[in-house]
């Protein structure tokens, strides 16, 4: 402590260790909480993608659904982000685990946290929102045993701590087995 | 000319730069003082308004008080006589006659 580059030093480096104090009580006061998201799906349907038709390799369609979620709960004071997806996931011949993603959402704020999506929907999404399309590998997904199930995933961010993903299955549909029965782009649903 | 022996019996000469002996334990204990007191502040500000954000700006609050108060040398810290330095040159270690050097 006989010179200010010494003392500089000595507040910096106590500031660093009370930080990491911090946040280490920060986790604790936190981990114990096991909050969860109320989502629900219905209403799924199938629709062509443009440009794809029958001859195409794989079997391809866009999935639209109604979902309504509530984040609320997940969102404390040491989450930086909440990473909502949904995945469609069936069994065919080619491969036993099949996990698509059709849609994501990146949450920031707890404002953001309730939404709803499709036929109910009154305002669009703020951000980083993505709808992708399902596309199989060949088309083993016509011929499927089981239908398609739609599960939600979520993925908390936290401010300091491990990422966490959960994910809770929602909905199932079956997929047509011939491209001619998926509704061209454009049909009324 | 410019030598680093130079530079430090420059520094040595000037008022305000060089340490300071009796106070480097009050300056310490302020500056811990200071930073944990905020620190808590922050904690318990930011668990009840749900942000993190606000127990972080409070340390640094704290952190931007203790450096005004700590760093510089203004002189509060240091006792009531000068130090004294041994004589540029020699090499005989001095008796010590006050506290930890």
């Amino acid at each position: 402590m006989h010179s200010w580059t010494f003392r500089l030093n000595a507040i910096f480096t106590f500031t660093v260790s009370v930080l990491g104090a911090l946040s280490a009580l920060n986790i604790l006061t936190v981990y114990f909480l096991d909050p969860r998201p109320i989502a629900t799906i219905d209403n799924v349907k199938l629709q062509r993608l443009p440009g794809s038709g029958p001859n195409r390799p794989n079997a391809e369609a866009r999935v639209m659904f109604d979902m309504k979620a509530d984040l609320r709960p997940l969102f404390n004071w040491n989450t930086k982000l909440v990473f909502v997806y949904i995945t469609a996931e069936y069994v065919t011949k080619l491969n036993t685990i099949n996990q698509i993603v059709i849609w994501d959402y990146i949450v920031e704020d707890v404002q953001n946290a309730v939404f709803t999506v499709g036929r109910h929907q009154t305002m669009l999404l703020p951000r980083h929102h993505n709808e992708y399309p399902l596309i199989d590998q060949g088309r083993g997904i016509r011929s499927a045993a089981q239908p398609v199930n739609l599960t939600f995933n979520w993925c908390v961010m936290p401010i300091v701590g491990i990422i966490a993903r959960y994910k809770e299955q929602l909905a199932q549909f079956p997929f047509p087995d011939s491209f001619e029965k998926l509704p061209a782009p454009g049909t009324h649903l | 000319q410019f030598s680093l022996k130079h530079t430090f019996a420059t520094i040595k000469k000037m008022p305000g730069l060089h340490c300071d002996m009796e106070g480097q334990k009050t300056c310490e204990f302020l500056y811990q003082a200071i930073i944990l007191s905020l620190a808590a502040l922050g904690f318990s500000a930011g668990y009840f308004l749900e942000s993190f954000r606000v127990t972080v700006y409070a340390v640094f609050i704290g952190v931007g008080f203790a450096s005004i108060i700590c760093v510089p040398d203004w002189g509060v810290f240091r006792g009531k006589e000068p130090l004294v330095w041994v004589p540029e040159g020699s090499t005989e270690r001095p008796k010590r006659s006050k506290g930890p050097g």
